[in-house]
């Protein structure tokens, strides 16, 4: 199980930064001491003139920690994830398969699934990562249909076959004519030239093409769907690309439900608590993403490397050498490697010299007449070469098929395993620890391991159709698959027939997080009949005719079966029009300048806006903060304007024309239904609404979502494939046929977003307490502003302070008699 | 003095102040506070001495009469209201003011 896979693919292959002397800045994410890299950091340099170093690995003293808790997007060790189209999965145990059908046991569903594996698009499999990482004395061979397998050379048979002893297939004779590629796996990046120029997959399969500077990651990758297949691995958070040129550069793929890439000279990854940030050298967040399952504190390792004539330097982001890799004294070949790093360890460091007798070569295979595996030589028209100087082979461009001329003769499966090796084939049976498939350049079927395996995927022939049928989701904690919903159960206990299983299958309420039906008539409510909306603190909302307003409870006409009474308390907003308001922006002229208390305030500039835009935050603010001199009087409601004004005050009724209120002026006031917005109830900040909602849900209520303005809180008590019945609170009995149905919310949550309104209540405002009046400046005061100090004797000559009727209302009244 | 004398009338009783400042001339005209006494000035004035005398100075005052209205808190809140304008603007001050007087009876 790995967090983060570390993995920098390094091409210095031009390397210019190391001949001049530069520094080259490589940060990686290692948190110590408790190290978790899912393999080493590899770092491959070649750098051009007399010293070639061929690769150098980085390791971390420490133990890697045996397992993480499962994070919800990867399947737990022995589990699977069945993936369809239309990101539908299931997670479950894939038990056998035999006639063609898998028997696979959902973790959801209580009873067991038959599933035709060609109606996926992969399986995911739990992966132990790292799992065999010797790869000495072993090759890789990429086949031209895009296959990549791993093993040992047995024999050579010149140009007409190669025996090879395969990992996880066993002996097997592979046609020349069918390799693209042979590399020996103590190069980290398989390298072939073909027909898309000089280029491979480097280990993880990410697809390298020369350029202009060296290696160039993700640049023109013509299997497109080899790409996915590995870059898209689920079991990696993050895969970061290092490639060095001219200049350094990152690309950084976030994997998961949005795939983010940022292309970057330097990237920092810390790691706080459970969420991995990355941030540029600005200290610039980039993204931050929560990481599955409990995570040690660690710090960050931050590497650079340094290199002069004779010297690479590893250093740390102080710039203390933590290593240092230099020529010996002698003038021997090679480079020695000189170590204090603390915690940190270099292992496994490779230095080949093309001075020495083992200057590492590339044959040409149909060069390659056998193999002597006693001496450990290639024989080859040109003579003998050592196997351990052979990095790889290649093979004639012309011979190299190109990616149109794949031809698949139906639908296949492709293994892919975590370490890279892929194989496409029939699919025939899946057993115990192992799996059999026919692969495409062999006859026979094969049986292959399934340890390391990472995923199975079906690669289809021609362009795949989804299937427009119309379907329903259901939505678990652990997936989501297409189906129909038979039944709902006594027990809440809810029947599904998955369109990929032969057979329906039960699962309990509480599993299901909700229900998202595929309906084929829109939900319509007469704007006539119905012209208000009703929004309930509940999180409830339809449409409705307002009929009574009262101090207590209000009453309203539904479309969901006559009249209902509903306590003021449960209500948060009314709203009566809310198309755009600029329309009707001149039908409201009566407006006080400075958005004060208790006239209309202005929210904002012109244009004027519709409601759910129309308060930016500062005039919400405005109109939602309770001045403390108002401690005592509160207001109960903002009434919002189709103009985008607002005004605070207290609703006290309704009528045909409109909504009468109270405010500090006058007895009652009414508001014309046409210039009205809505009516929010604005709940005091005191008030524990949480259970004031919730004391008034039912014990297991489930939402129905009828359309985007539309959700009733409702106890499920039945359903068949034409409809749900249910039992709302406030509506009472109601069946709702699925045809109309958005979704059904089974876990509770939110289902809607929540209205604007929803959040809106008084905030008591602290005002500062005033301040003493300064001396008059000569200048006439300003309105708004405070009034001069007024200090002297009056008429009688007794002393006499305009501060003393602070707490009155006063009219300075500068006069004489003249 | 009738429209002063008809708001102090009408804001009997309420947390309402006229204060005058006045800026006749000692001397010139007599006994102010005998002068006021006879024509029933509403008002508690300052006594400013002159047209430039120093609150008047430092109020920027040049002509007169100025009334400036000010709210509970000090604030200038109009200068030279009349009418209906001044009665709704004291109206609404009143309220404030009231309000926040019941808020420190509350706080004792």
């Amino acid at each position: 199980m790995v967090f983060v896979s570390t993995y920098l693919a390094l091409s210095l292959l031009s390397a210019p930064c190391l001949q001049e002397g530069k520094v080259v800045q490589i940060k990686a994410a290692v948190a110590a001491p408790a190290v978790v890299i899912g393999r080493p950091v590899v770092l491959r340099a070649a750098a051009g003139g007399a010293v070639l170093i061929d690769s150098f690995e980085v390791d971390v003293e420490g133990s890697v920690p045996s397992t993480f808790a499962a994070g919800s997007d990867q399947p737990s060790p022995g589990q699977v994830f069945l993936h369809t189209g239309e990101g539908q999965r299931l997670r479950g145990v894939l038990s056998a398969a035999t006639d063609g059908q898998l028997a696979f046991d959902s973790v959801d569903f209580t009873d067991p699934l038959s599933i035709d594996p060609m109606a996926l698009e992969s399986i995911r499999f739990a992966t132990e990562e790292g799992g065999d990482t010797d790869y000495s004395g072993k090759y890789s061979f990429l086949l031209k249909g895009g296959d990549a397998l791993r093993g040992r050379i047995q024999e050579v048979h010149g140009q007409d076959s190669w025996l090879v002893d395969l990992d996880g297939m066993g002996p097997l004779s592979l046609s020349v004519s069918e390799l693209a590629a042979v590399d020996a796996l103590a190069s980290e990046v398989m390298v072939y030239s073909g027909p898309f120029g000089l280029g491979g997959w480097d280990q993880r399969g990410t697809w390298l093409a020369s350029g202009p500077s060296g290696f160039i990651p993700e640049t023109s990758d013509p299997r497109s769907l080899l790409k996915r297949d590995f870059g898209l691995n689920g079991q990696r958070l993050v895969d970061i690309e290092l490639q060095v040129g001219r200049e350094a550069h990152f690309r950084m793929y976030l994997l998961g439900q949005s795939m983010k890439r940022v292309d970057k000279d330097c990237i920092t990854l810390e790691i706080w608590g459970d969420t991995l940030v990355a941030y540029t050298e600005g200290k610039k967040r980039i993204f931050a993403t929560p990481i599955p399952g409990a995570m040690r504190e660690g710090g960050l390792i931050v590497l650079k490397i340094k290199t002069d004539a004779d010297s690479l330097y590893f250093l740390d982001d102080e710039g203390v050498t933590l290593a240092t890799l230099s020529r010996p004294d002698e003038s021997g070949p090679g480079f020695g490697l000189e170590c204090d790093a603390g915690s940190l360890k270099l292992s496994s460091i490779r230095v080949l010299n093309t001075e020495s007798s083992l200057s590492p070569v590339r044959l040409i295979a149909q060069d390659v007449l056998g193999l002597d595996a006693e001496a450990g030589v290639y024989q080859t028209t040109a003579g003998e070469v050592p196997v351990a100087a052979v990095l790889g082979f290649d093979f004639p461009t012309s011979e190299v098929a190109t990616p149109e001329s794949e031809p698949d003769p139906g639908d296949q499966v492709r293994l892919i395993y975590s370490d890279g090796r892929r194989v496409t084939g029939e699919f025939v049976s899946y057993g115990e620890g192992e799996l059999t498939i026919r692969p495409t350049w062999q006859g026979e079927a094969r049986v292959c391991s399934t340890s390391s395996l990472e995923a199975i995927t079906v690669v289809r022939s021609g362009t795949f159709q989804r299937k427009k049928t119309s379907r329903s989701f259901l939505v678990t904690g652990n997936g989501e698959i297409a189906g129909s919903l038979e039944s709902v159960g006594e027990d809440g206990a809810i029947t599904w027939k998955p369109t990929i299983s032969a057979s329906s299958a039960t699962l309990s309420r509480d599993s299901v997080r909700r229900i998202v039906v595929n309906r084929t008539t829109s939900f319509f409510v007469s704007n006539k009949n119905y012209p208000h909306f009703l929004r309930l603190r509940s999180g409830d909302s339809f449409r409705c005719k307002v009929v009574v307003i009262g101090s207590e409870e209000s009453r309203f006409a539904t479309p969901f079966g006559g009249e209902v009474t509903i306590s003021n308390d449960l209500i948060k907003a009314i709203e009566f029009d809310t198309r755009k308001m600029a329309e009707f922006a001149e039908l409201f002229v009566e407006k006080v300048e400075d958005g004060n208390n208790f006239g209309w305030g202005n929210t904002g500039e012109a244009p004027r806006r519709e409601v759910s835009e129309g308060f930016d935050a500062a005039s919400l603010e405005r109109a939602l903060a309770l001045p403390r001199k108002y401690k005592q009087r509160r207001f109960k409601h903002l009434v919002l304007a189709r103009t985008g004004d607002f005004l605070r005050t207290n609703v006290i009724g309704w009528s045909e024309e409109g909504i009468l209120y109270s405010s500090g002026l006058s007895d009652e006031r009414l508001i014309p239904t046409r210039r009205l917005a809505a009516v929010v109830w604005l709940d005091d900040p005191i008030l524990e609404d949480v259970e004031l909602v919730e004391a008034d849900l039912p014990s297991s209520h489930t939402r129905l979502i009828l359309d985007e303005q539309t959700c009733l809180t409702v106890e499920l008590s039945g359903a068949d494939n034409e409809g749900i019945e249910a039992v709302s609170p406030i509506l009472g009995e109601l069946r709702v046929d699925l045809e109309h149905l958005l979704s059904i919310e089974l876990s509770g949550a939110a289902a809607l977003p929540p209205s604007m309104y929803s959040k809106w209540v008084f905030i008591p405002k602290e005002e500062p307490f005033p301040d003493a009046a300064q001396a008059g400046t000569g200048q006439l005061p300003v309105v708004g502003e405070r009034a001069p100090a007024a200090i002297g004797k009056d008429l009688h000559g007794d002393d006499f302070n305009l501060a003393s009727a602070t707490g009155s209302v006063v009219l300075l009244d500068f006069w004489g008699f003249w | 003095m009738p429209g002063e004398r008809s708001l102090a009338e009408r804001y009997e009783g309420r947390l309402f102040e006229l204060i005058g400042v006045n800026t006749d001339t000692e001397g010139a005209a007599g006994s102010l506070s005998i002068r006021a006494g006879e024509m029933d000035i509403p008002m508690h004035s300052f006594l400013d001495g002159s047209t430039s005398g120093p609150i008047t100075t430092a109020w920027g005052v040049n002509a007169f009469p100025t009334q400036f209205l000010i709210d509970h808190e000090g604030i200038v809140r109009g200068i030279d209201l009349v009418g209906p304008a001044l009665d709704e603007e004291i109206e609404r001050l009143l309220l404030l003011a009231d309000a926040a007087k019941a808020e420190r009876d509350a706080a004792k």
